[in-house]
């Protein structure tokens, strides 16, 4: 009996002597991922698949540290619910390291808890809600300029380069369309009390799924705003510039991230119009002799090369590698021996870092690792910049 | 603007966009008082013409005319097809079942799409280039002036092909009486293919009509269908003009409380039209009482 104990208390101590967190072998890591590859944000679909692209060509370069990158991805339809059903199977039957990206500001917010409680790091959540970095505790590190904020950036430029007198907002009535809201009114009031003459014309919202924004665009031309700010989805903005056009009303538009859709910008209706962008884009995206050289490479390098069926969908591409790329550059920090307080500690070093896809990546200040965003205008030869890096 | 010009406004958006639900009503009213068949693969399969139209329009160069003929032909042939191969076989379904069977056929559809054309967001062009028509100080769009004649005219070829040609005249024989239709020798399995395919072409019409407003991906219907449901709820669930009548009520009235009332409580407002009308008439404003003799 005694050698019996002997041999388990051995046992333990040689395993816990090796303890290592789950997802990572000699020769692999294990990074979770979940997206929409169906239902009514497909879309961003591409940013998963961008993402295992990046991997691949990690890979063949010989991995981190000898180790191969393995991306276990699951489809979620958009659907929250269907998110954390993932979240839970990625962590408990998969075991991943860390997750990376995730599609989606009420399905990360729905997975948080759970990404959270099982004290797995989070790198890159594919979404502008400021939540994430603001309840990291210091697991979540968000790199996508948050909502609130660029609509803060937007409106400054509206009023100071373009002479807005008169800004409205139109917005999905939820975390995503109210944190642009919330940017607006802030800044519009600092605006004001800087001595600039300028107002919000009016606050028109829609309801998600809505396809009649008939009003919306009535109430918008009624309130005579000079300049749009745009926090919707795709859909609803097509529909939206569509009404602007019967109406023939021609605000300037100022569109986040979110909405820059190929199939939005071949509509008609939004040249002119200004969309922002938190990573620097290639010259298949702003034209040849425009595009940033890193962002070139990458587009070359990783899309075409690895995921040539995404290659159309360049911004949405470039995007699923910029959120994987705190990811490696801490997994290299790291070292060989790989534990998640070691990512995390590698992830918190990061700062000021300017050779990868974002114009300024820190997390030395807090987990929101990217606080800029460039202006883009659309023009009958494409998108084109008309701004530098504006920063907060 | 003038007062009157906000109405003109109001009443052409709400015009063009209820030609959408009253096709999209007219569709759904045509196949359950003929078959009892709530159909909510009715979206779907609108969806599924569309991305036909798409498909030859784009792949084939086909012009833009012949391509919207050939997808509501598609759209009627696969109409056809699913009354043969699914809802014929389950015909002795309670009308339960037969709900949920159309529930799991939109589920179907959706998935088809998405495998077949993918679930990125297209651009659908207009029947006509847009241009501003200037209207009693209103701006109006030629796309919508035309997208609600273009309805209007579906309309009148639906009323004329029930009210003057035997095919008409036995699918309101078998929507009133269909054993009694039998009987009498009409050949009702045929009669049903007509109106499944009838449906089914006037749900593609809608769909078509409504993607060059929007982006074409597979859930593009979901709002028309549920409110194609409320229009026919309105006008009540057997009556074609009723239909209609709904279709561009809801159309104009969703703008007015939008704008008069509250933004917010424009997206409720419909459901709550359902719910007064099935309170306070529940057979529509032009459907009849079905009276039952014990």
């Amino acid at each position: 009996m005694k050698r019996l104990l002997a041999l388990v208390t051995l046992g333990a101590v040689l395993a816990f002597g090796h303890a290592q967190d789950p997802g990572v072998t000699d020769t692999q890591v294990l990074i979770g991922n979940w997206g929409p590859q169906s239902g009514p944000a497909a879309a961003w679909g591409t940013v998963g698949t961008a993402v295992d692209a990046y991997f691949q060509y990690i890979n063949d370069q010989g991995g981190i540290h000898g180790r191969q990158l393995v991306l276990a991805t699951r489809d979620d339809g958009y659907d929250p619910a269907r998110t954390v059903a993932a979240v839970r199977e990625l962590i408990d039957r998969e075991g991943v390291f860390a997750f990376v990206a995730g599609v989606g500001t009420a399905n990360g917010l729905a997975a948080m808890p759970l990404i959270q409680r099982a004290g797995v790091p989070w790198i890159g959540p594919a979404t502008g809600s400021e939540e994430f970095a603001e309840n990291s505790n210091g697991l979540i590190f968000a790199t996508f300029t948050d909502y609130e904020v660029e609509a803060i950036l937007m409106t400054r430029h509206a009023v100071t380069e373009l002479g807005s007198k008169n800004i409205a907002i139109f917005y999905q009535n939820d975390g995503y369309g109210q944190a642009g809201l919330r940017g607006l009114e802030a800044e519009i009031e600092r605006l004001r009390a800087e001595g600039h003459d300028v107002t919000v014309g009016d606050r028109v919202s829609y309801e998600r799924g809505t396809t009649n924004l008939g009003v919306q665009a009535l109430r918008l031309r009624g309130a005579g705003a000079d300049s749009v700010l745009m926090f919707s989805d795709p859909t609803a903005a097509a529909n939206l510039v569509n009404e602007f056009q019967r109406l023939d009303y021609k605000p300037q538009m100022l569109a986040t991230v979110t909405l820059l859709d190929p199939s939005l910008l071949s509509n008609p209706g939004m040249q002119g119009a200004l969309f922002s962008v938190f990573l620097r884009l290639p010259s298949v995206i702003v034209g040849e002799g425009n595009g940033d050289p890193i962002a070139d490479a990458l587009y070359r390098d990783v899309i075409v090369a690895y995921a040539p069926q995404i290659a159309a969908d360049p911004f949405r591409a470039l995007a699923g590698i910029a959120f994987a790329e705190p990811l490696v550059l801490a997994l290299e920090a790291a070292g060989p021996d790989l534990t998640r307080a070691g990512l995390v500690a590698a992830l918190e070093q990061i700062d000021g870092y300017q050779d990868g896809l974002y114009h300024n990546l820190s997390f030395a200040n807090g987990y929101k690792g990217n606080n800029s965003v460039m202006l883009l205008q659309v023009t009958p030869q494409g998108l084109r910049p008309v701004s530098g890096w504006l920063e907060l | 603007m003038s007062g009157f010009a906000d109405l003109l406004q109001v009443l052409v958006s709400g015009a063009s966009v209820g030609s959408v639900y009253a096709l999209v009503a007219l569709g759904l009213v045509l196949l359950y008082r003929t078959t009892r068949i709530l159909n909510f693969a009715h979206g779907d399969l609108g969806v599924l013409g569309t991305f036909v139209a798409y498909t030859l329009l784009r792949q084939l160069d086909l012009p833009f005319g012949l391509s919207f003929l050939l997808a509501l032909a598609a759209a009627g042939a696969i109409g056809g097809l699913v009354y043969l191969l699914l809802v014929r076989p389950a015909k002795n379904q309670s009308e339960l079942g037969l709900l949920i069977l159309t529930l799991g056929l939109a589920l179907a559809l959706g998935g088809l799409d998405a495998l077949l054309f993918g679930t990125d967001n297209k651009v659908v062009p207009t029947l006509v280039a847009d241009r501003i028509v200037r209207l009693g100080g209103a701006s109006l769009s030629l796309v919508s002036l035309v997208t609600a004649a273009f309805g209007v005219v579906l309309m009148l070829a639906l009323w004329a092909l029930l009210g003057f040609t035997k095919l008409g005249v036995a699918m309101r024989a078998v929507a009133q009486r269909e054993d009694v239709a039998e009987a009498m020798g009409l050949p009702v399995k045929r009669v049903l293919v007509a109106t499944w395919a009838a449906s089914a072409v006037l749900a593609a019409a809608a769909a078509l009509l409504f993607a060059p407003t929007t982006l074409l991906n597979p859930t593009m219907m979901l709002d028309p269908l549920s409110k194609g449901f409320v229009a026919a709820v309105i006008g009540g669930m057997n009556s074609l003009p009723g239909a209609v009548v709904g279709g561009y009520l809801l159309g104009v009235l969703e703008l007015l409380v939008g704008i008069y009332v509250s933004l917010e409580f424009k997206a409720s407002f419909a459901f709550l039209v359902v719910v007064l009308v099935l309170v306070l008439r529940p057979h529509g404003l032009l459907g009849r009482a079905e009276v039952k003799r014990v």
